[in-house]
């Protein structure tokens, strides 16, 4: 059998991560799945309230992504804090040709998803390379 | 900066992954700090420190390349 590779305070938080993680992952699906349309609802602020539940485990999941940076030791929580800046210059990059494109009269279908997925690729991809670099 | 933690870790035959547990880090910061790609706070170098039972100037030489607070940029 192979040593591992990592402390044993590592791998206790890497598994407090995934169970975290999880658990809202299976929440933000269950309230996708479950919940009624916001046509078939009524009342509007209760439209309202419907469509927004699906942030509460997004938050959830955002203070999986908090604790889990924590939890790291300072390489890697200057490692996390880089990429993030990254991920944000990325999203704010990807937000004002958004902006500038609707400026012009070019429609962007779904313009807030495709903000999202900048960011949301930029992060880890960062994350990853500035790991890989301290690791050569 | 230069550093004796891969040489200082080998002599007690201590692994990366224990040298990582005893100084409360992960095993990539032991090794971007042995390799000089990292280099640690005051406060984990006193830890490499007494781990070793060195002086920090015993452990760590800084190098006339090492980058000043500013970046090296006035």
């Amino acid at each position: 059998m192979t040593e591992s590779q990592h402390t044993p305070a590592e791998r206790q938080s890497a598994k407090r991560y995934m169970i975290g993680m999880a658990g809202a992952a299976v929440a933000y699906v269950a309230l996708i799945v479950f919940l009624p349309a916001t046509d078939d609802i009524k009342n509007p602020a209760l439209g309202i309230a419907v469509a927004l539940l699906p942030l509460v485990p997004v938050v959830w999941m955002c203070l999986c992504v908090i604790a889990f940076i924590r939890r790291g030791d300072e390489r890697q929580r200057a490692a996390s804090l880089a990429s993030f800046a990254i991920g944000f210059g990325v999203t704010i990059l990807a937000a004002v040709t958004i902006g500038l494109l609707e400026g012009a009269g070019v429609s962007v279908p779904s313009a807030p998803w495709w903000i999202f997925l900048a960011g949301m690729t930029a992060w880890p991809i960062a994350l990853v390379t500035l790991q890989l670099r301290a690791a050569r | 900066m230069k550093n004796r933690v891969r040489e200082l870790r080998a002599a007690i035959g201590m692994t990366q992954v224990e040298c990582a547990t005893a100084l409360g880090v992960s095993r990539q910061t032991i090794n971007a700090l042995e390799a000089g790609k990292y280099d640690p706070s005051l406060p984990l170098a006193f830890r490499v420190s007494t781990l070793f039972a060195l002086p920090i100037d015993q452990i760590f030489f800084p190098e006339a390349t090492d980058a000043p607070p500013t970046g090296g940029r006035a």
